[in-house]
């Protein structure tokens, strides 16, 4: 479809739209989860259906020389016992490199390498060696302390900086010492090969450390970078360096999964997922050797995946296996539910961080080099170069000479996955960066920001082309971004060098800015032929029925597609239904993933719908034209009604009244011109989010306690167009508390002599409540700067990795210390010299 | 939850027979001792739940015979808003009102508040992990692990765990007695460490009432935690100070609640300022020695600055 | 501790509960018993019934400032397997939830949440920290909002419950508020703000910005709706006022 048909927006007014930006709209989901009737993972059960678990091992690296479960099948109410060493247990070790898996899992990978039901835990809590189904919980964990297990205790190694240490124990043992093979260019999102000429490769690890437990090393080699010229040519240069610990998702529905045999061999699953299924039914036909056609899925609602759930995840995906298999066993529907304490998941940003930056006195950046080196973080550090190093001064920058290098150990904990989300450690980069130039200079960050920052960052020349092709608005969206939080939070009122304001109540006043700019690929909702083929939209009784499969974790994807469908096909919004999908995968289509970036803000999810919804008016209008013997050019379709093009107040029929003629009339993705809404010159069809943000962090420290307190947070988004407002607030609420969270007070704690976790429950590990942040303000500013449909920019994803990234940087305002993250009392009082 | 058998005591006799059969827990509230169940965390899994709220009678908040009695299934939510503790023994109100969640306070009582067993994250780790001291095994795991939320005075019988209430330091500053099936107790010696408890209670001995005099003076409460409102103390601090008398207590810094007893001589009688409140501090934590950073463990010496700010701001407050 | 007094009239209660072949998990009756709203009576269940205790409870209301005796008529807990010393470890149980009578079978250890989300499939109430540290499964029991994943079931008898199914079925203005403030995003703690928020309303019904965030400081949101729940509640008291 050629760009000039679909940029009718341009020069519409947002109050011109009959249901885009509309207020006032209920959610579709919003019935279902006020009153209690929304069924999730955990609510399903079945007729006869039994309860299990799977053993969570007590150690943090052990193997299971012998098991005696005899004592926990006597029990009354066990009805299946499934051990590591049963027949049909699936041996196999998969690996995230697995070439079986390589054909489905296309866009994401495997957290951790896992077996089905192993004999081994490289975790304390780990899914290990016995799982037993009984007709009650209670039975269930009563016949596990009933199984008599010898353990081999291993030595095991906790902290990433021990694990690169000659004589670390070698965390995953089987597995040989890495090979750096993902090396990016981060240009155009293109892996480099040493055959690259751009390439230049210098083994992080090369006679010091132990690369067994090196999972990944990330370099970023910008092309064109002259570092020592950068630093060279620098006023002044400073190097720091600050630490992340532990955090966790903590999701809150607690991972479950039901599995039922039906007759002709197929299994029927219950599990919420956010992507689309097929991906990790991939892993489960290969694990379960089961044909793709054999699987049944139901997706229930998603108690919060924050886009952990994107991914198969060790370990909780990894029960439903092994439900299956306890399914077959006792010949009885399973639902396998995890503890909470076993069901904890890492963030991916626990690490160190340094970086050497040259800086001029008039704010411009010269050069960064980062060396970051993380723990147990997802594949995403080779898969997504955004993710780590200095990816995002690459993408949203005009800095011209970056380097860095990021390395990923291993260690022995569970599988870090990305929840909101996987660029938390490039935002921490950025932040900092910066942040410290700004202190050191005595401005803000927002100078710092307007100094360095283009309209985008570097390679990004396609898209601004395209913009300038079709005219979408070229506007200074990051200075209005900084302005609007400015006004909100009075900031240059306010705004003071660090550690020179103490307020009255005897507390120092902190204060910070993060203005984002996010030039990010949202989703490569093309690529992905399951995706693309399966979603379509059909006239049903008069009315428009989408039908799409999609996990809902609630970013409120539906309303947004029903919004879009009705804008454009003419539908009364009341008109046009999706109800919550909860059905077979090879029956049903299914949309791509549901992420806060990537379909909240419609860039990716949304062109399927306008793609389709524009196809699908074009067939209903041709088939009333013949019913009503017009033209098709002279009527159109308005509030659910055939009218005069010319004269719209003149109904010729209402759309209901042709129900019979319209019935069946469908329109699928797959026959649409979806190439077309790649962007010319993109290096993968792909959707394209551009975002702008200014998150404002307002603090108070006590110097004599250490306590932080939250007074004030604002955050100003332009989102191009808000094409559901209240959903778009709700996201920019979540990112901004769940990010001042974790960065902020979250931390997962170890014990240093055996590897177990100390907190993983809800009183130990603490995230924010109501009234520990009274106050924030979400601001939307609607440039329709974006190249998504209406000029959509999308509330990026960065709001919560930058948010998670401020709070120890307003730390720093109120007290002329840095503290490392987060920013708990211990910390900062011992920075103040208190402790 | 593992099974366990279960009795409704209506009667505080009947209680005490059915707890001292053994192997039984007594439950009120239930809002610890479920914690406890739920993740099995002792070596032996209780086979007998004794229910106290069918006892009829140990819910009262009054005033009587120039004391304030107040029973021990009274829910902390009713202390926390009865106007006459509010206004006469402020120092329990507020700790009644820092305690836990709003919906925890609508379910815990004064009784159950007092007796909870340490929030030490060994101690509660499921499935009985570590076989710690409090359980009858050999060692404190967290005097070698991480202890940052820990002791800074020092072990009791070589555990370094806190106690974590936030009624108990107002119960010691209000110089109260606590009542029991088979004594009067005073607040002073009611702790205790024991394995598991943390009272001096006999297995079969039941609180039925809190008594607290008029005070001399004035008393306030302050809570010092990471968040707002859920949180167990980092530390907490009750005072009462005047009429000539100063009685100070500290807790989640110590085993028991620690009565700062220099600060306090030096308080009584003594002119509530700044400078006064500020001595007293320092006073309260001399002899604090925490532990040092090791790893990752952060160490816990700065508690002893909280401690002392504590002290001397609520002092402060008594004013 | 001696191995005599852990015996209870010459069983032990760890054999007892072990082998005494409970109808819940054993064998007797399939998985669930449940004799949804109507009031069966145990004996038409099983022959093994042994003790009827009905389980009159008064408890105190608001501060003492008003009491409320709630009684329930006929048996609350019929004891279905105990030992010889009273000791109960499976009963038919009779819970009043949102004015209904459930009687459902229920062993001791059974919380509150599980009964009504597994047992009789009231999914409103959710299991999220299972430490009574998220707000998630609260309902309103006796007028106060408690969490239901702290309680044991058993100990539930004779008291007025009123779970989310409850409080949507009679259309409270909260529901409504509640929409159309997009207080939701995965949705999960939805129904326990809103008990939370109800229980509020009963007690309050004008509240303050301040008295919201207190009554609602004990429910954890993960995706982070809490700025849109005061609205909503202020939207709906003032419906509740304004009718």
């Amino acid at each position: 479809m050629p760009a000039s048909d679909y940029k009718y927006w341009l020069g519409k007014e947002t109050e011109d739209f009959k249901w885009i930006g509309k207020r006032g709209i209920i959610r579709r989901d919003a019935d279902d989860k006020v009153t209690g009737k929304a069924m999730y993972g955990r609510d399903v059960k079945l007729n006869g259906m039994l309860y299990a678990r799977v053993l969570p091992s007590p150690y943090a690296a052990a193997r299971i020389k012998s098991m005696d479960t005899s004592e926990a099948e006597k029990l009354p109410g066990v009805k299946a016992v499934l051990r590591y060493d049963d027949p049909e247990v699936n041996k196999r070790i998969f690996q995230a490199w697995d070439p079986d898996l390589a054909y489905i899992v296309t866009t994401r990978s495997y957290s951790l390498p896992t077996t089905v039901l192993g004999d081994t835990a490289y975790f304390e809590g780990a899914p290990v060696g016995v799982a037993i189904a009984a007709d009650k919980m209670d039975i269930v964990d009563e016949a596990l302390g009933l199984v008599k297990i010898e353990w081999e205790v291993k030595p095991f190694v906790i902290g990433y900086e021990e694990a690169f240490e000659p004589g670390a124990p070698h965390v995953y043992d089987y597995m040989d010492a890495y090979e750096p093979t993902w090396v990016y260019n981060n240009r155009y999102n293109i892996s480099c090969t040493p055959e690259n000429e751009e390439f230049e490769y210098t083994p992080g690890w090369e006679g010091k450390e132990n690369a067994n437990n090196v999972k990944a090393q990330v370099f970023y080699n910008m092309p064109h970078s002259d570092m020592e010229a950068g630093f060279a040519a620098a006023d002044n240069i400073m190097e720091f360096t600050f630490k992340r610990t532990d955090n966790q998702a903590f999701s809150p529905e607690i991972p479950s999964t039901v599995a039922r045999w039906i007759d002709d061999g197929s299994l029927e699953i219950w599990q919420p997922f956010q992507d689309s299924a097929h991906k990790i039914l991939g892993v489960y036909s290969i694990m379960l050797g089961l044909p793709l056609e054999k699987f049944h899925i139901h997706t229930p609602y998603g108690g919060g995946s924050f886009g952990g759930w994107t991914i198969y995840m060790y370990p909780q995906h990894s029960i439903l296996p092994v439900a299956a298999l306890l399914a077959k066993k006792a010949n009885a529907p399973v639902k396998m539910i995890m503890r909470r304490h076993d069901a904890s998941f890492s963030e991916m940003d626990e690490g160190k961080y340094t970086a050497k930056v040259g800086y001029n006195n008039d704010g411009t950046i010269t050069a960064v080099e980062t060396t970051g080196i993380f723990a147990q973080m997802a594949d995403m550090s080779s898969m997504l170069p955004d993710t780590a190093g200095p990816g995002h001064l690459i993408t949203a920058s005009g800095i011209p000479n970056l380097h860095g290098m990021s390395t990923t150990l291993f260690v022995n904990k569970h599988g870090a996955s990305a929840h909101r989300c996987e660029q938390q450690p490039a935002a921490k980069f950025k932040q900092h960066v910066y942040s410290r130039v700004a202190a050191a200079l005595g401005v803000d960050e927002g100078a710092i920001a307007i100094a360095n920052e283009g309209k985008a960052g570097h390679g990004w020349d396609y898209v601004q082309e395209y913009r300038a092709t079709n005219q979408i608005p070229d506007v200074d969206s990051l200075s209005a971004v900084i302005k609007a939080g400015k006004d909100a939070s009075g900031f240059d009122d306010k705004f003071h060098a660090p550690g020179e304001k103490l307020l009255p109540n005897g507390k120092l006043h902190g204060m910070c800015m993060a203005p984002m700019h996010e030039f990010s690929n949202g989703g490569s909702f093309a690529q992905d032929e399951y995706s693309r083929s399966k979603i379509m939209v059909s006239v049903l009784h008069g009315k428009i029925f989408i039908t799409a499969h999609k996990g809902d974790v609630g970013t409120d994807a539906r309303t947004g597609y029903v919004r879009v469908v009705a804008e454009e096909t003419g539908m009364n919004i009341n008109d046009v239904l999706y109800t919550h999908e909860q059905e077979s995968m090879d029956s049903k289509p299914h949309t791509y993933l549901s992420g806060g970036g990537g379909s909240v803000v419609m860039t990716g999810n949304c062109w399927q719908f306008w793609v389709i919804a524009t196809g699908l008016k074009r067939k209903m209008l041709a088939t009333a034209a013949g019913a009503l013997q017009k033209s098709v050019d002279e009527i159109d379709i308005v509030d659910s009604n055939v009218v005069m093009k010319d004269d719209p107040s003149t109904v010729l029929a209402p759309v209901a009244s042709l129900a019979r003629a319209l019935q069946g009339l469908t329109q699928t993705l797959k026959e649409a011109d979806w190439q077309s809404m790649n962007l010319p010159g993109s290096p993968t069809p792909a959707s394209w989010y551009m975002h702008r943000s200014c998150n404002i962090l307002e603090v108070e420290v006590d110097p004599e306690t250490g306590g932080v307190e939250i007074v004030n947070a604002v955050a100003v988004n332009d989102v191009g167009i808000a094409i559901g407002p209240e959903t778009v607030e709700g996201q920019i609420y979540g990112a901004a508390i769940m990010g001042y969270s974790t960065g902020g007070i979250e931390e997962q704690i170890y014990d240093p002599g055996t590897g177990v976790r100390l907190n993983p429950n809800f009183i130990d590990y603490k995230i924010l409540t109501m009234p520990d942040i009274p106050n924030v303000e979400a601001i939307i500013l609607e440039s329709r700067m974006g190249v998504g449909p209406y000029g959509c920019a999308g509330v990026g994803e960065d709001n919560t990795t930058f948010c998670s990234a401020l709070t120890p940087v307003a730390v720093y305002n109120a007290t002329g210390v840095w503290v490392d993250y987060p920013p708990t009392p211990e910390r900062v009082l011992k920075a103040l010299g208190k402790a | 939850m593992k099974r366990f058998l279960h009795v409704d005591a209506t009667t505080v006799e009947e209680a005490s027979e059915a707890l001292a059969k053994g192997g039984a827990m007594a439950i009120a509230g239930g809002t610890d001792a479920l914690g406890t169940l739920k993740d099995n965390i002792l070596p032996d899994y209780t086979e007998v739940v004794v229910n106290l709220k069918t006892i009829e009678g140990l819910d009262y908040i009054k005033e009587e015979g120039g004391m304030l009695k107040i029973g021990a299934l009274t829910l902390l939510d009713e202390i926390a808003h009865s106007d006459v503790v509010s206004s006469k023994y402020t120092a329990l109100a507020q700790a009644a009102s820092r305690t836990a969640s709003v919906h925890l306070r609508e379910m815990g009582t004064i009784g159950g508040n007092i007796c909870q067993m340490n929030r030490c994250w060994y101690f509660r780790n499921p499935d009985n992990k570590f076989n710690c001291l409090r359980k009858g095994g050999g060692m404190c795991y967290a005097m070698m692990g991480d202890n940052r939320f820990h002791s800074i005075f020092g072990a009791v019988k070589a555990c370094i765990a806190v106690n974590p209430s936030d009624t108990a330091p107002a119960l010691v500053a209000l110089n109260a007695t606590i009542v029991t099936s088979k004594r009067d107790i005073a607040a002073d010696d009611f702790w205790d460490v024991g394995i598991p408890g943390s009272t001096v209670l006999d297995e079969d001995e039941i609180v039925t009432e809190i008594q607290i005099p008029e005070p001399a003076g004035k008393s306030a409460f302050i809570k010092f935690a990471i968040r707002k409102t859920i949180d167990f103390p980092v530390v907490n601090c009750a005072a009462m100070v005047g009429g000539g008398e100063a009685r100070i207590c500290l807790n989640a810094v110590y085993n028991l609640p620690v009565r700062a007893t220099t600060a306090e001589e030096a308080m009584a009688g003594a002119t509530i300022d700044e400078a006064n409140a500020e001595a007293a501090g320092e006073a309260a934590v001399t002899g604090a020695s925490g532990f040092p950073a090791n790893g990752s463990n952060p160490g816990n010496k700065y508690k002893i600055q909280i401690a002392k700010t504590l002290v001397k701001r609520t002092i402060l407050a008594c004013q | 501790m001696t191995e005599e007094k852990k015996k209870s009239g010459g069983v032990s209660r760890r054999e007892f509960l072990k082998d005494a072949g409970l109808l819940i998990g054993g064998t007797a009756i399939g998985s669930t018993v449940l004799l949804a709203a109507c009031g069966g009576d145990g004996e038409a269940v099983t022959d093994t019934v042994t003790k009827t205790v009905t389980n009159n409870v008064t408890t105190t209301v608001g501060g003492g400032a008003s009491t409320v005796t709630a009684t329930v008529p006929g048996p609350t807990i019929t004891v279905t397997s105990q030992t010889e010393a009273g000791e109960v470890a499976e009963a038919i149980i009779k819970l009043d939830i949102n004015g209904n009578d459930y009687t459902v079978m229920v062993r001791p250890n059974w919380t509150l949440q599980q009964v009504l989300n597994s047992e009789l499939g009231l999914i409103g109430a959710k299991e999220w920290c299972d430490a009574g540290a998220c707000g998630s499964c609260t309902v309103i029991m006796d007028g106060l909002p408690v969490l239901s994943c702290m309680m044991l079931a058993i100990e539930c008898t004779g008291k007025k419950i009123e779970t989310i199914e409850g409080i949507a079925h009679a259309n409270h203005p909260l529901i409504e508020a509640y929409k159309n403030n997009n207080c939701m995003q995965c949705g999960y703690c939805t129904p326990g703000f809103v008990v939370t928020a109800k229980a509020l309303l009963d007690k309050n019904p004008n509240p303050s910005k301040e008295e919201i965030m207190d009554a609602l400081s004990g429910n954890l949101c993960r995706c982070s709706t809490y700025p849109q729940h005061i609205p909503a509640v202020l939207e709906a008291a003032q419906k509740l006022g304004g009718a």
